[in-house]
């Protein structure tokens, strides 16, 4: 049987007395497009963050093709919340995406070369910008910004992308966009997305986990989005079909 | 004829001063306000009072009690908020407080009031010897040469210290390195500006450059003007009335960026009415 891509094994996350995530157990495989549902602070973008090594977890391991994860050199894609990002910072579209493909070390007096550029160029056609390349971020919309993200990630050359909310504050025409964007990638790299728009792509993700501090139901992206549905509705919630329940697997 | 009271040694030092602070805060003072930074910086500033108490008691440059003590104090904000993002406030509070304390405490512990105090509090650009003037040169070219030689890594840091961090870097190493050139720069500004005064001289010409320039190497450049323009200008206003040069070149400050402010808002409303004139 082949190793999975990331394995999550018993992690827990706390900020201080707050607990974020509890005993998660999760496997990602190659090739996934994974959505991730789950509500308000039930540790969506925590989990996220704890396996690009961005928070500190307190228990548990996140391994990537059998390694720690900072071992594992493998490239990891990031589209942080749009919300995170200093959108009044001066700088243009073309030099966040350029930015992404500095070298690990910091270097002296570093200047980037021919094919960066180029390169560049070529990652904001494809995610359809290329003619924002030179607007200061300042002046984008909140879908345009979306797409630069997607863009500064792609630069990076990533195996797997992982995207926190990319649709969240934007409207319907430019979330379809990045839909089918997310859907031609995911035919090149294992996708895994935090969203609260999953019904449009329920039928494009491989697999749908719901969480809640943990694991609460994965499988099936249509039979999960049925069971959350039912467990939201307020009779189901009144007999305790929430956070805290067995894990259910579709 | 006015030019001519730079035949002083002391005016000649007070320009090259103002020279040196102006590049530190160009170039400071930007990322400061971007990265916002600024009460953070404040209370490094006041923090390092507690040094300038040390130093007069202890019989050393207070300006070296100073660079200590603004060191410890930023690498210690530094630290501490990154373990408590959300108490970075009180740790700021706390330090600026502690500082200012200490500051008090040794210098009661003195048998008299030393004389040349209050150029540590308020500055006093003419009073510059070559000790700060060595001292000066020494700090603005480690700054300079710590921010431009990594420009690149700093633009990614600033922008977006997560995804440099996922990128490989040493984002820790940056952070540090940040806060230790933040509390250089602090030293270098005390004895134009003064510790009080510190924060108006490294936001004004910075937040000035943000009204008319959008990319971050024009709002450098932009910075660095502005601030050269304040300092000497304020510089050469205080020889003609009997007000300590840092509150007179503050003052200058601040009334240039409200005039700025005013001029792009008039600008920009011109503009508008033109376009909607084109459009009817």
């Amino acid at each position: 049987m082949n190793e999975p891509l990331l394995k999550i094994d018993d992690l827990s996350v706390s900020y201080g007395d707050i607990e974020a995530l509890r005993d998660v157990f999760l496997e990602i495989n190659q090739g996934e497009y994974v959505g991730i549902i789950g509500p308000n602070g039930g540790g969506k973008s925590t989990l996220m963050k704890a396996i690009l090594n961005l928070v500190p977890y307190a228990k548990g391991n996140i391994a990537c093709k059998g390694l720690p994860v900072h071992k594992a050199n493998v490239r990891m894609g990031y589209v942080p919340q749009i919300t995170e990002m200093n959108r009044l910072f001066p700088i243009s579209v073309y030099e966040v995406v350029l930015l992404a493909r500095l070298p690990k070390k910091i270097q002296p007096f570093f200047k980037f070369g021919e094919k960066d550029r180029t390169e560049t160029f070529e990652i904001l056609k494809k995610v359809g910008i290329g003619h924002l390349a030179t607007r200061q971020i300042s002046d984008l919309s909140g879908g345009e910004f979306q797409k630069m993200l997607i863009a500064r990630a792609l630069a990076t050359n990533p195996e797997i992308l992982f995207l926190d909310e990319p649709t969240a504050m934007i409207d319907a025409m430019y979330q379809k966009q990045i839909f089918l964007l997310l859907k031609k990638l995911s035919t090149e790299m294992t996708i895994v997305m935090i969203t609260h728009h999953v019904q449009p792509i329920l039928k494009q993700i491989t697999r749908l986990i719901y969480l809640d501090k943990n694991v609460i139901a994965e499988g099936d992206p249509q039979a999960v989005y049925s069971y959350v549905y039912r467990a939201s509705s307020p009779v189901h919630r009144k007999a305790g079909m929430r956070a805290g329940e067995s894990q259910v697997n579709y | 004829m006015m030019l001519s009271i730079f035949e002083y040694r002391f005016m000649q030092y007070a320009l090259i001063s103002a020279v040196m602070a102006s590049m530190v805060c160009g170039v400071i003072g930007v990322i400061i306000v971007e990265k916002k930074l600024v009460m953070m910086t404040g209370g490094i500033a006041h923090t390092s009072y507690g040094g300038v108490g040390l130093g007069y008691l202890l019989g050393f440059e207070p300006i070296l009690g100073a660079f200590m003590f603004a060191v410890v104090a930023a690498l210690g904000i530094g630290t501490i908020k990154n373990r408590n993002s959300g108490a970075s406030d009180i740790v700021i509070a706390l330090f600026w407080a502690l500082g200012m304390a200490l500051g008090i405490f040794f210098i009661g512990l003195m048998p008299g009031y030393p004389p040349t105090i209050t150029t540590y509090l308020f500055g006093n650009i003419i009073s510059v010897t070559t000790f700060d003037l060595i001292l000066m040169a020494i700090l603005t070219a480690i700054v300079m040469a710590v921010i431009l030689i990594f420009f690149q890594d700093w633009k990614a840091y600033l922008f977006d210290p997560d995804f440099t961090k996922l990128s490989g870097k040493k984002t820790g190493l940056l952070q540090n390195v940040l806060l230790i050139v933040i509390a250089l720069s602090v030293v270098v500004l005390i004895r134009v500006v003064g510790i009080v005064l510190v924060i108006a001289l490294l936001t004004a010409p910075a937040a000035t450059a943000r009204l008319v320039s959008r990319k971050l190497t024009s709002r450098i450049a932009w910075s660095v003007l502005f601030s050269l323009i304040y300092s000497v200008s304020g510089l050469l206003i205080s020889t003609g009335i009997p007000i300590a040069s840092g509150a007179v070149i503050v003052f200058f400050s601040i009334f240039s960026y409200v005039a700025v402010y005013i001029v792009t808002v008039l600008i920009k409303k011109h503009k508008m009415a033109v376009k909607k004139g084109a459009n009817a």
